[in-house]
């Protein structure tokens, strides 16, 4: 009888720590999107916000329409036709209490897309997980080193 | 177990416990990051936009900018150009945007099931609804039964489009007359020769003498006057203004004052005249500038001085002699005095009032009286309160009623009690999106556009020199299944056919608006909605004769004039009275009222110091003694008569300051509740011969001792899930009787 | 550094509480009901409290947090969730608060207000919320921060526009629809604002000063 308690018990913690212990597992993206293959665009052609408001935006298949119907010999990705919006994951995200603007961080602060997102440039597939884990340490780091405010509600809402 | 008995079997067991432990945990893992897929879904995050439009919730019209994500609208701003807001909001402005969200407004078109009481309604389609209205109104027109139109007030384009679909009909149009609405233009002709409303330029007043006028409240449109009472107390670089009121219960405005004389709106046309005579008897006049404006002054003053003695006046207002020449004394030192009246004030104190004006020197300077430029056109509108009063005293019923909104239900000039009074008319039919008084009477709803959803046109009423049309197109896109009011009315007219359909050519509240846009742009001159600066730019040219059009095409002016909300011209001519009096002189008008018999007569009309009907309560017939107390209704600012009926922060607003959100208050004299063994805060109920109400007491010093003040605020039963909160409905106290007449009550504690 | 105050002059104040209802739709505050004002748990940032300042003629005067510049509730907090920021805003960090209402004890003004439920919008009213403002949780204590969203949304303007932050940028939602003008808002330490002038004048006072809390929410009193 104790074995058995026990090895429910094992069961229980093995399955809690593999849960715990190792990355969140990815999620699934409705295409199979290419940054790497889309390097001569700027990143702020598609994410049409991330220069002027607080939202970057994601672009939606009317936007792809935009360069694939007219560049000739690159036909338009059959995923891409359907109607918009796109199914995207937001797997870079801050919690709902925290206000985040885009547009004070890559135009006036001059921040690098990079520091949050990764190199999204040289990837071939989207992103299942988030490429750097945002914490509130990684954003105080970063505005301590920069000068940047820390006061609470400079970001907590 | 100990760890040398850990055998085979333990072995295989752990081992497949943590092999089952790592596929629990590999498919909780999957199973997360699939949670994640459906909370993560990106999706566009809202664009913010701002867009125009015009307030609805009172007469005023105030310019509104409306914030918008993605054509949701999330927060209501006053239009900074708009001359009537500039930029600035009321209570019940802000709160409109709880009439767009209201979660208990009417779905679609519906139609009543079963009798009245019952409140049962079935869904119908839009087409059948507007079949029935006109199987209705052909009937009606045939039988020659008539029909009933009832709205509240306002004017413009829409409100024409209004009345021009029922005057066909033959329909009687009569409107909620709003307290703010002036009405003053008769008598001011009667003083100056014809002419318009007069303006009270408060602004710049040194010193306001109120008969009556709710100054801090919504006198002439909430916005306006309190910009002007503000301004006027502390205007840039001049001195405080200083600020008499009178009034029969310590309102708002009587708090505010720098003194108050508790003078019930009766006996107040005997106070402006006791001022005048005193003015005139202690030579505090400008008599060069009077005898410049020639007229009957003489037989005025010979009049007034005989009659009107201090010791008269005394007796029959209850005010001091001492403060009645205290007060003709300041009227005549200070630089700038004007004398101001309650815009729904009886003839005789509004003739009092400008008499008074006149005497000053307050016409045609700043700080005084001005003249509108616009003369109304419009004969008296037919007032809704007296329709409903003569429809519940039994006199014949027309057989079809059209409500535009509940206002004239929900208006404290009249609070009738609702079910028997339409119960001999065949048909109603409400316009109104809420549920409201409207819907619980109606037959059929009709539910039309909330203001964040219609196109506007109206001109708001005159309150300074400028002439205004605010106008506006939707902003917000249709919550539900609702119309344009003009759309309505506009299908119905194509199905009456015949010289209905051939008199009204709408049909769409677009239309109309479009069609006054394209008036507008006609007149040529004037200019859309603008700051200040700007406005007084135009003045200045139009009057050095430089008049233009505002744009440069009829196109481009409706745009411009849409997205500015409004158009004005400030053109004035300031002097007008002046130049006319030189012609005619002024025609001041004696007063009609005996003073003597009134001075003479005890019954009531004793000084506010003694204590009159109260004490003598015993004296009086049995039914006084039984309820012994004088009822008056005040209406609190942020009782919403017009919107919608269901906002939950306006009934935030309701008993305060004194901390009794949510509650009707009762105002009672110190003494009143003592004798009653009332405190402040107290739990009451108000009992009249037909009902009773609960209320909360609050003690009020100096008030009329024989008098109960209620805040009238109409509570619904079959109302939206706010409404249904509030449960004391002052209109229950009256029953079946006349809403006019007096009603006494007892106050008891709970 | 700016340090932000408030001036209402109560000449001009005409109690209609338009500034209540703004800032109730601006910062998402939720609903009463008669049942939860009888319990005390109104929740506003902004009412209008019948005072007898001195001056005051027994009227009414619009409260919200005084944002005093020695405020009593930040010492009391445990887990510094509320704390006095460098432009002199006292701030609210709601997931830092654990609701031990310490604060709201503290608060001479008692305008700081918890949350005993859940705050509930009816579904046909979700889109009404302002997306700069969070929704705050059961069990936080929430204020007045002088609409500080404004400020971040007004700087971030200004800053992309390349300029500095003018004074009319930056207003709380209760100054802006004031339909009297009796709110004048702005940088107590610009010595050529409006607010440092008024701030000076011989009308000032603040609430319950003798406190020495040092308020930052000037009123202007009643009559000459």
């Amino acid at each position: 009888m104790l074995r058995y308690f026990g090895a429910a018990l094992v069961t229980g913690l093995v399955a809690a720590a593999w849960i715990v212990v190792l990355p969140p597992s990815p999620v699934r993206q409705p295409i199979a999107f290419p940054h790497a293959k889309h390097q001569g665009v700027a990143c702020t052609v598609c994410h049409r916000g991330a220069a002027t408001t607080a939202h970057a935006g994601i672009p939606n298949a009317a936007m792809c329409a935009k360069c694939h119907s007219t560049i000739p010999g690159r036909a338009m990705a059959s995923t891409a036709q359907r109607e918009p919006p796109i199914a995207w994951v937001q797997v870079t995200h801050v919690p709902d209490h925290v206000m985040f603007s885009h547009r004070r961080h890559v135009t006036l602060a001059k921040l690098d897309c990079e520091s949050c997102h990764g190199k999204m440039r040289e990837r071939m597939a989207p992103l299942g997980v988030a490429p750097v884990r945002i914490e509130m340490k990684t954003c105080l780091a970063c505005h301590n080193r920069e000068g940047a405010s820390e006061d609470c509600a400079a970001c907590h809402r | 177990m100990s760890p040398t008995s850990f055998n085979r079997r333990d072995f295989l067991v752990y081992g497949g416990a943590t092999v089952a432990g790592i596929t629990l945990g590999q498919v909780g893992r999957r199973w997360l990051s699939r949670a994640d897929e459906r909370a993560g879904a990106w999706h566009e995050q809202a664009v913010e936009t701002w867009a125009t439009s015009v307030c609805r919730e009172c007469p005023a019209a105030c310019g509104l900018r409306v914030r918008l994500m993605d054509r949701t609208p999330v927060k209501l701003e006053g239009n900074p150009v708009c001359p009537v807001s500039r930029g600035r909001l009321c209570a019940k402005g802000q709160a409109a945007l709880e009439a767009y969200f209201d979660p208990d407004r009417l779905v679609g078109p519906a139609r009543r099931v079963g009798r009245r009481e019952e409140g049962r309604f079935e869904p119908i389609a839009w087409a059948d609804a507007i079949q029935i209205l006109t199987t209705h109104l052909g009937r009606a027109r045939a039988d020659r039964r008539g029909v009933l139109a009832l709205a509240a007030e306002e004017q413009g384009a829409l409100a024409d489009a209004w009345t021009q679909f029922w005057t066909p009909l033959g329909a009687r149009v009569a409107w909620t007359l709003a307290a703010g609405s002036a009405r003053l233009a008769p008598r001011m002709g009667a003083l100056v020769g014809a002419g318009g409303e007069p303006i009270f330029d408060v602004e710049r007043a040194s010193y306001v003498l109120s008969f009556g006028a709710p100054l801090v409240e919504d006198w002439l449109g909430p916005v306006w006057t309190q910009r002007s009472y503000g301004r006027f107390r502390r205007g840039g670089g001049r001195s405080r203004g200083r600020f008499v009121h009178l009034e029969g219960r310590r309102s708002l405005t009587a708090r505010k004052a720098d003194e108050w004389l508790p003078v019930p709106a009766d006996r107040q046309a005997f106070l402006a005249y006791g001022i005048a005579s005193v003015l005139l008897r202690e030579d505090r006049v400008d008599r060069d500038l009077l005898a410049e404006l020639g007229g009957n002054l003489a037989d005025f003053e010979r009049e007034v001085v005989a009659r009107y003695t201090p010791d008269n006046v005394a007796v029959a207002t209850g005010v001091p002699v001492v403060t009645l020449l205290r007060l003709a004394r300041e009227l005549a030192a200070t630089p700038q005095p004007l004398v101001v009246v309650a815009a729904d004030a009886r003839p005789d104190l509004v003739d009092a009032v400008l008499a008074l004006n006149a005497l000053v020197g307050a016409l045609d300077r700043p700080g005084g009286v001005y003249e509108s430029a616009v003369a109304r056109t419009a004969p008296e509108p037919i007032s809704a309160a007296s329709e409903l009063s003569r429809l519940a005293s039994g006199a014949k019923p027309p057989a079809v009623v059209a409500l535009r909104d509940a206002s004239p239900l929900r208006a404290a000039s009249s609070p009738h009690d609702l079910m028997p009074l339409f119960e001999h008319c065949d048909f109603v039919v409400s316009f109104s999106p809420y549920l409201d008084e409207a819907a619980s009477v109606a037959d059929l709803l009709l539910p039309t556009h909330t203001p964040l959803e219609s196109w506007h046109a109206l001109a708001p009423p005159t309150t300074d020199t400028l002439q205004k049309v605010a106008c506006a197109k939707p902003v917000a896109v249709a919550r539900l299944d609702t119309r344009g009011l003009v759309d309505v009315l506009g299908a119905t007219a194509a199905k009456l056919g015949g010289d209905v359909a051939a008199g009204y050519a709408w049909r769409a509240d677009a239309d109309v608006v479009k069609a006054e846009l394209d008036r507008l742009w006609g007149l040529r001159h004037g200019t859309l909605y603008a700051n200040v600066f700007q406005t007084e730019w135009v003045q200045q040219l139009e009057t050095g004769g430089w008049w233009v059009a505002p744009a440069p095409s009829r196109e481009e002016f409706g745009e411009a004039a849409l997205r500015a909300g409004g158009w004005m011209d400030p053109f004035f001519a300031s002097g007008a009275i002046r130049r006319r009096l030189a012609q005619r002189g002024l025609t001041l008008v004696p007063p009609a009222m005996p003073i003597e018999a009134a001075a003479a007569n005890a019954g009531g009309l004793q000084p506010a110091v003694v204590p009159a009907s109260f004490q003598r309560a015993a004296d009086q017939p049995a039914a006084s003694r039984e309820f012994p107390l004088r009822l008056t209704l005040f209406t609190p600012a942020c009782a919403n008569q017009m919107g919608s009926p269901n906002q939950p922060v306006l009934f935030e607003l309701l008993g305060q300051p004194e901390g009794s959100p949510w509650r009707v208050w009762a105002e009672l004299a110190p003494e009143t509740a003592r004798a009653a063994g009332l405190d402040q805060g107290s739990p009451v109920r108000i009992t009249s011969a037909a009902g009773s109400i609960d209320a909360v007491a609050m003690v009020v010093e100096r008030m009329p001792l024989d008098t109960v003040a209620v805040a009238y605020v109409p509570a619904l039963k079959p109302g939206g899930r706010w409404a249904q909160l509030m449960t004391a409905d002052v209109r229950s106290l009256w029953g079946r009787s006349d809403p006019t007449g007096p009603m006494n009550v007892r106050v008891t504690q709970v | 550094m700016s340090r932000w105050g408030l001036v209402i002059d109560l000449d001009r104040c005409t109690a209609c509480q338009a500034c209540v209802v703004a800032c109730k739709h601006e910062n998402n505050v939720s609903f009463s009901t008669p049942t939860t004002t009888k319990a005390g748990r109104l929740m506003t940032w902004i009412q209008l409290v019948a005072a007898d300042a001195p001056g005051a003629t027994g009227t009414a005067m619009p409260l919200m947090c005084q944002h005093c510049d020695r405020p009593p509730c930040t010492d009391v907090c445990p887990t510094s969730a509320t704390y006095l920021n460098p432009e002199g805003i006292v701030a609210q960090v709601y997931p830092r608060c654990i609701g031990c209402r310490y604060c709201t004890n503290a608060c001479p003004y008692a305008v700081k207000v918890f949350n005993w439920t859940t705050p509930e919008w009816p579904d046909a009213m979700t889109p009404m919320m302002n997306p700069d403002v969070s929704v705050r949780p059961k069990g936080v204590v929430e204020k007045c921060t002088f609409c500080h969203h404004r400020l971040m949304a007004a700087r971030e303007r200004a800053r992309a526009e390349g300029r500095d932050l003018a004074p009319e940028d930056y207003v709380p939602a209760c100054v802006q629809t004031c339909p009297g003008e009796a709110m004048v808002f702005g940088d107590l330490d610009d010595p050529h604002s409006e607010v440092a002038a008024l701030a000076a004048s011989a009308r000032a006072f603040r609430w319950m000063e003798e406190l020495g809390t040092k308020p930052k929410v000037i009123y202007l009193r009643e009559g000459e």
